[in-house]
């Protein structure tokens, strides 16, 4: 009995897939009008419903989806056309089908006699009864099911013409298909992929309810059409040969069907000897065709063991990880261990990756029931609005799909309640009186977007305002300074609801704050955006997965924490006597001074107790500490973490908090270190709530004295991994080429690689090799290859995968993690990206190109070269290697600043960038050249693009030498020789 | 009750468990202290993956916290099913795995002071000494 019930569960399982498949069709087909290939769909997914229904004894359930399958038929032989209340009926019956499958244990229970009786009005209100199909007589006996025995007369017709057999089948549920472990929902399916069922019927008469169904093995029977031979159709089906009979093909059709439920008149009509057998020359060909049209390509799992092995999979990556530390020392000491060591890694990667896409789910399943909800509330709210919906194949965890339902829903009914405007407003505004509600899903990096809009009214900021002084949360001084995007925010406190009427669909007060709430259980954020008059946006950010999420670790007092990277937003480092950014004391509490805002701060160690004593402001004016400090961002919360050291970041698995630590809030879960020792993961909400920041009145205080100025600036970058994980990049303009090879095009020349480049070989580095990041064997034989330009002697940068490119904001002054060969750290979709120092890498690669040669250095000593560029980042690189070639250097950030200096130090030669805000090179140097005490002043111009009337300009505004920023040995050589140049003519 | 116990000591003194919801024994666990959790609550530790939650028996059984030796011996409970979490405790050191008969046992008797009565299910009578057998359900339960 139990495989019974079980069989009952897929039935549902499988029903349910219909019935999803039935209404999104059916709204599809409301929207666009049907083509053939929609009805059809409808018509096999009814008719599927039904068919498996029948071997249960689900009385009501077949006649409703036969009632429906009846209408679809209909329309599909273009006897009707549906209308919108046609539509609106199949819903129903779709409903109510729902219904009775969720409770199919009392779906006899149900009453469908409405529902039927709506149905058959669509058929019968069609002049479709007068078909053409003259052939067919019948039609007079019973008037009601008329047209149902007239489109299936028809079938069996043109079954019958091309060639096709009739057969009766009758089995017992238990008897013929549970005894031998078939499903009844394969079984279906198989009799489908042979032939066409055309009516099926289970005796229920002694049934009451479904436990009698599943105790007395009832007799189903169905009349079933197809080209195979009986025999045949008893192997492809599996069943015993006794089961079928085949009828009479000259049977009157409109007694078929009577003979579906009587017995002996059936014995009398079978046929005695089967027609000529066209097929019988192949018949094993036949069969194997059959048995393989029945195979699934997918099987059902359940969740449980799903689960199972995920945590089974998670560690082994634990393992893995524990096993590759003990054996690192010993990979080369024993002979063979590290390729094994490599597959391990490997596998253990790739099986990882694989068994997280079991649980990954499509939108699909979540923005399914949205197109329904919309119809619905525009008759409701009386209001046009069609839903457009894409991206619903971008595919998520199945835990995070099933927690987007609700918060979904609410936004997307407030877009309609809220959002759009009536018909008759949208043409006063000059808008289209049908208002678009859109909801979209893409993925980005490691993250899926889902943004939710409408092109409605926009959220009526002045409102807000007016309800955030109702609740005296700011004082109307203070938003008077607010922008709408801050005010925005605040439909996300609870109680905030700005609709004027509170209504059925949405808005009691509740709402924002839950979903806001929701979304960042899922570790996701939300952002909203809202234009007067054009619609309100919100944008959803997703993790993909939640079981294993990027993390950063950290150090307090000795301990490790992970810190989840969806939560930073950058890392500074805060250095004794640095004007710009600096802990201070506020009424109490520690603020940032950092880009011009003051930003609330806290310790990790004293957030969690760590600390022994209180620390006072001493420790941080301590000349000889360097703070780090991480600025986390959770919600629109935005704060300072202080913490000792910050570690690598770390791919970590998220175990749930154990029972008895459900009450610390600031953890959000535990997990295991590549060491094995667990660690915390840190909540960034939880800590602030605990360190009890007002980070709403201390919420970054806009600054008056903006002299701060900040260091960062924009670059376009190329994003690229090598072996490991870790992200780098390099700025765009410092690339010429990027070139896809193969492993096999890699030529070894004693210990180092090169490849052949237009006619060139050329040298290839591995920066793992050479920096501090992690070294993974490479797999797969694609490789590519970054061609720098501006240098001397060009090198091949080897690395595994490009990402993209982006513009973003750098500040080179964090030096968080400072190692020689990289130049700075960013982010980029989460993840700390690691700027390369392309020439000190080149250096630790290639010394014999790019080593500072000597003669510089000794000759260099005790000259002072001033520095003019904008670009920090340009100006730390050649800082960097004029420092190395024993240069003091001045820096100025533009010509205006260069001349301030020049004035008052002593200088030996200028090295200057062209173009600069303020004052710009060419200014600079004519300005200098024309002063008495400067015209004799070695000075070259640097830039990174150029052509001849570019040199020209300069070399005619005084520059004595025009390079390149990048080529450094060059610039090196040229500026000791506008020194010795410059020397010998005072001299002479 | 009747069965093996395993013994351990806790301040010298000796105790037992009911040997059925034993796991097992870990010696010079490696476990991690987690700021701010219950003070019965030592810390952390993974066990082969599972993350155990490491009790301070002391403090229930004496009311004042023991001091935690860096790599301590645990003793781990068997968990109820799969899915719920993995529980152990610390001990000075673990003793010996006993037959018991159920007429050796009595329930606690009141004249003990310095141990709180409440997490000692009953006392078993060897001949040359006492053993405190702990109600794990009372300290580790659900509703505990």
């Amino acid at each position: 009995m139990l495989q019974n019930e079980e069989f009952i569960q897929e039935f549902v399982e499988e029903a349910r897939l219909h019935i999803e498949q039935v209404e999104s069709d059916l709204l599809e087909m409301a929207g666009v009008g049907g083509d053939g290939e929609l009805i059809n769909r409808l018509f096999r997914s009814v008719h599927s419903i039904k068919g498996t229904a029948g071997f249960f004894g689900l009385d009501n359930i077949v006649k409703l989806s036969h009632a429906m399958e009846n209408v679809f038929g209909a329309v599909r032989n273009n006897k009707i056309e549906l209308d919108d209340s046609d539509i609106d009926s199949l819903l129903k019956a779709n409903d109510c089908l729902r219904d009775m499958v969720e409770n199919v244990l009392d779906s006899h229970t149900f009453d469908i006699s409405s529902y039927l009786e709506e149905l058959s009005a669509i058929l019968e209100g069609q002049p479709a009864q007068a078909g053409p199909e003259a052939s067919i007589e019948v039609r007079d006996q019973d008037s009601k099911k008329l047209p149902l025995d007239q489109y299936q007369q028809e079938r069996i017709e043109s079954a019958l013409e091309h060639g096709q057999r009739l057969y009766r089948i009758k089995l017992r549920l238990h008897k013929d298909l549970d005894k031998r472990g078939i499903s009844p929902i394969a079984f279906f399916s198989k009799i489908q992929s042979i032939g066409q069922i055309l009516e099926s019927h289970s005796d229920v008469s002694e049934i009451r309810d479904l436990d009698d169904v599943l105790k007395s093995d009832i007799e189903y029977t169905f009349l079933f059409t197809t080209v195979l031979e009986k025999n045949l159709v008893a192997l492809a089906l599996e069943i015993p040969e006794d089961r079928i009979q085949e009828l009479n093909v000259n049977i009157k059709p409109n007694k078929y069907k009577e003979l579906l439920l009587e017995d002996k008149q059936l014995e009398k009509t079978e046929k005695q000897e089967s027609k000529p057998e066209t097929q019988s020359s192949k018949p094993q060909v036949q069969n194997r065709k059959t048995s393989t049209l029945a195979i699934e390509d997918s099987i059902r799992v359940p969740i449980d063991l799903l689960n199972h092995i995920m945590n089974l999979a998670s560690e082994l990556v634990l393992g893995r990880n524990q096993l590759l530390r003990v054996l690192e020392a010993h990979r080369k000491k024993i002979e063979g261990l590290d390729p094994i060591l490599q597959n391990i890694d490997h596998i253990t990667t790739q099986l990882q990756e694989r068994i997280m896409q079991t649980r990954m789910q499509p939108l699909v399943n979540v923005f399914n029931k949205f197109p329904r909800m919309i119809r619905d509330l525009s008759r409701q709210l009386g209001k046009e609005m069609k839903l457009k919906v894409t991206g619903a194949q971008v595919e998520l965890d199945k835990s995070i799909i099933e927690g987007l339902g609700d918060p979904l829903t609410h936004l997307i009914r407030n877009a309609a309640d809220h959002g759009i405007e009536k018909p008759e407003e949208r043409e006063r505004a000059g808008k289209n009186r049908e208002g678009i509600i859109s909801l979209g899903a893409y993925q980005e990096g490691s993250h899926v977007s889902i943004v939710v809009s409408d092109d409605g009214a926009g959220i009526d900021v002045e409102a807000l305002k007016a309800k955030i002084l109702e609740k005296e949360l700011r004082s109307p001084q203070e938003l008077a300074v607010m922008d709408d995007k801050e005010i925005l925010e605040y439909i996300f406190m609870p109680g905030f609801s700005t609709a004027k009427d509170v209504t059925d669909v949405s808005g009691r007060g509740v709402g924002m704050d839950v979903v806001r709430t929701n979304i960042e259980k899922l570790g996701g954020t939300i952002e909203i955006d809202s234009q007067p008059g054009q619609g309100t946006t919100f944008k959803l950010n997703l993790p993909l997965t939640l079981a294993i999420i990027s993390s950063l670790i950290v150090e307090a007092e000795g301990q490790k924490f992970a810190l989840p990277q969806v939560n930073l937003q950058e890392m500074v480092r805060v250095k004794p006597g640095d004007k710009d950014r600096r802990i201070e004391n506020v009424s109490g509490s520690l603020v940032l001074r950092f880009r011009g805002n003051l930003l609330p701060v806290v310790k990790l160690s004293d957030v969690l107790g760590l600390s022994e004593d209180d620390q006072d402001m001493d420790e941080y004016e301590d000349p000889s500490k360097i703070i780090r400090i991480l600025i986390l961002k959770e919600g629109q919360r935005r704060y300072g973490l202080i913490v000792d050291a910050i570690h690598d970041d770390e791919e970590i698995l998220v175990k749930p908090l154990p029972r008895h630590l459900k009450d610390c809030k600031c953890y959000s879960g535990v997990t295991i270190l590549g060491d094995g020792k667990i660690a915390m993961i840190l909540d960034a909400d939880g800590i602030a709530e605990l360190a009890d920041l007002k980070l709403a009145d201390v919420k970054e205080l806009k600054e008056q004295d903006t002299t701060g100025r900040t260091s960062s600036e924009e670059h376009t970058i190329i994003l690229f991994s090598c072996s490991g994980s870790e992200v780098l990049a390099l700025p765009l303009s410092m690339v010429s080429r990027v070139e896809e090879i193969s492993l096999d095009d890699i030529q070894l020349v004693g210990d180092k690689e090169y490849m052949e480049f237009r006619g060139r070989s050329l040298r290839l580095v591995r920066p793992e090799d050479y920096l501090p990041i992690s070294q993974k064997d490479y797999k797969g034989s694609k490789l590519y290859v970054i061609v720098p330009k501006l240098v001397k002697q060009p090198i091949g940068i080897l690395i595994r995968k490009v990402y993209d490119t982006a513009t973003i904001n750098i500040d080179y002054s964090q030096q968080d993690i400072k190692a020689h060969g990289i130049a700075g750290t960013t982010f980029w979709n989460g993840k700390i990206v690691l700027m390369l120092n392309l020439y000190q890498l080149f250096e630790m690669a290639a010394p014999e190109y790019y080593k500072t040669s000597e003669e510089f250095r000794s000759e260099a000593v005790n000259y002072t070269i001033l520095l003019a560029e904008d670009s920090s980042f340009f100006r730390r690189l050649e800082r960097e290697y004029l420092e190395e070639a024993g240069y003091k250097v001045l820096e100025a950030e533009n010509g205006k600043q260069a001349l301030d200096i020049l004035k008052e130090e002593k200088v030996d030669a200028l090295i200057s960038d062209i173009n600069m805000p303020v004052m710009d090179g060419l200014e600079l140097i004519s300005t200098i050249r024309k002063d008495e005490s400067l015209k004799n002043l070695p000075a070259i111009a640097v830039t990174s693009l150029f052509n001849d009337s570019q040199i020209r300009d300069g070399l005619d505004a005084g520059f004595d030498y025009y390079e390149m920023k990048l080529d450094k040995d060059r610039l090196l050589k040229k500026l000791d020789a506008a020194i010795k140049e410059r020397m010998s003519r005072n001299a002479g | 009750m009747q069965g093996k116990i395993l013994t351990f000591y806790l301040q010298g003194e000796l105790f037992g468990i009911d040997i059925k919801l034993v796991k097992e024994i870990n010696r010079k666990i490696n476990y991690t202290r987690v700021p701010g959790a219950p003070d019965f609550l030592v810390g952390l530790f993974n066990m082969r993956g599972q993350v155990v939650t490491v009790f301070d028996l002391v403090r229930f059984i004496y009311g004042r916290c023991d001091f935690i030796p860096e790599n301590p011996t645990c003793i781990i409970l068997k968990s109820q099913d799969s899915e719920s979490e993995h529980m152990g405790f610390v001990v000075d050191k673990p003793g010996d795995v006993l037959d018991v008969e159920e007429d050796w046992c009595e329930p606690m008797p009141g004249n003990i002071q310095h141990i709180d009565g409440r997490y000692i299910k009953e006392v078993v009578k060897l001949e040359d000494q006492l053993i405190m057998v702990i109600d794990a359900d009372k300290i580790f339960g659900e509703d505990a």
